[in-house]
């Protein structure tokens, strides 16, 4: 019973659209924000590489990435867009130890996702394919980024400290601040307290579109205050690209579940 | 595929996306990846002191490498792969000189 109702997410086929989409926005600002790193990886290489990627071929990774999620915000060729992103991603990923990025990883994941999910016609009237690991890898993430800061040197505040007050940041929290000893302990608990409460949430009706407003507020929180804001807005991008499949998700078999309409989106997607 | 197959892949796929960072927090050096260790941890300050063959001594930091992510324990595996980096080096340390790798 459990593996049959694993098998199928029920969701609002707007919610499934906006999802891919998302996706492929946050892609096309990854291939961008590859571009310099894979251009200049041969200039000073450390052979930190996993596969060695040809020199000349370095635009390669970037191409597929920014391909794909063109497919993906156009909703065209999901199946071969969705590869094309997770491809290019892994291809960087393994090219060289120094592009590894949770982010990065993550968009691999949900590409991937968003090409297996993908069928001929749509809206599916048994729901979305393996829809389920979408929601789950968001709260993995969520959950292990809780989890993995359970340490003294984060809850004392001084990982927060280190990492804050390097240049780079679009609005830097005062030196005054970073100074305290209280307050980074404060931010860090909070931090720790918001990730853990959207691994959760999330998944509770009741409290879903509270989670969602507050996974909103912490992402722009995040890009607004750490350094390194492009990456993290991609971050935020594929995070919040999955709220409307929380937030539209219904029980198969629970009665106005999500099905889809006459009028909703119809269209090839291979 | 039928709903059992693709619910049983579904349940191993869960498995895979628990148990692979489950594992790397319990016994990985962290920050490791695909663990989603996102600024969890310290990682300490890197730099190379560089002794080339004419007796000429240089200072390199992690930039110069792009070496800015933390899930590369540079002080763990770097020093030695930094020997085919600078060629004309003979012997590299890390910054306080406890650690000293020979290239030639």
């Amino acid at each position: 019973m459990i593996r049959q109702r694993l098998a199928y997410l029920h969701a609002a086929p707007t919610a499934v659209l906006t999802w891919r989409r998302v996706v492929g926005l946050a892609a096309i600002i990854k291939a961008v924000l590859l571009i310099e790193p894979l251009a200049h990886l041969d200039d000073m290489r450390p052979p930190l590489a996993t596969i060695q990627l040809p020199a000349d071929l370095w635009f390669v990774p970037p191409l597929l990435v920014a391909g794909g999620g063109l497919c993906l915000v156009a909703h065209r060729s999901v199946r071969g867009g969705g590869s094309a992103v997770a491809i290019g991603g892994l291809i960087a990923l393994f090219a060289d130890e120094r592009l590894y990025s949770n982010h990065l990883w993550l968009l691999v994941l949900l590409a991937a996702l968003a090409a297996v999910t993908a069928g001929r016609t749509e809206p599916r009237t048994e729901g979305l394919p393996y829809g389920h690991l979408v929601l789950l890898q968001v709260s993995v993430v969520y959950g292990f980024a809780a989890a993995s800061k359970l340490n003294v040197a984060f809850i004392s505040g001084g990982v927060l400290r280190s990492d804050l007050a390097v240049e780079g940041a679009l609005i830097p929290l005062p030196d005054l601040l970073l100074a305290q000893q209280e307050p980074m302990m404060a931010l860090a608990l909070a931090t720790v307290i918001i990730e853990l409460a959207l691994a959760i949430a999330l998944w509770v009706r009741r409290v879903r579109p509270g989670a969602a407003v507050l996974g909103m507020v912490f992402h722009l929180g995040l890009v607004a205050v750490v350094p390194g804001w492009e990456e993290l807005l991609v971050f935020a991008l594929l995070c919040w690209s999955t709220y409307p499949l929380f937030l539209t998700r219904t029980s198969a078999a629970s009665p106005g579940a999500a099905r889809p309409t006459a009028h909703a989106i119809t269209q090839q997607v291979t | 595929v039928n709903d059992r197959v693709r619910g049983t892949i579904v349940l191993l796929l869960v498995l895979l996306q628990f148990g692979v960072p489950a594992v790397l927090l319990v016994v990985a050096d962290k920050p490791a990846r695909f663990g989603w260790h996102m600024y969890s941890y310290p990682t300490p300050d890197f730099a190379v002191v560089a002794t080339h063959t004419d007796g000429r001594m240089s200072v390199h930091d992690r930039d110069e490498w792009m070496l800015d992510r933390r899930e590369i324990r540079l002080d763990r595996v770097m020093l030695g792969r930094l020997c085919t980096v600078l060629p004309t080096a003979v012997e590299l340390a890390d910054a306080d000189g406890t650690e000293r790798v020979r290239c030639r």
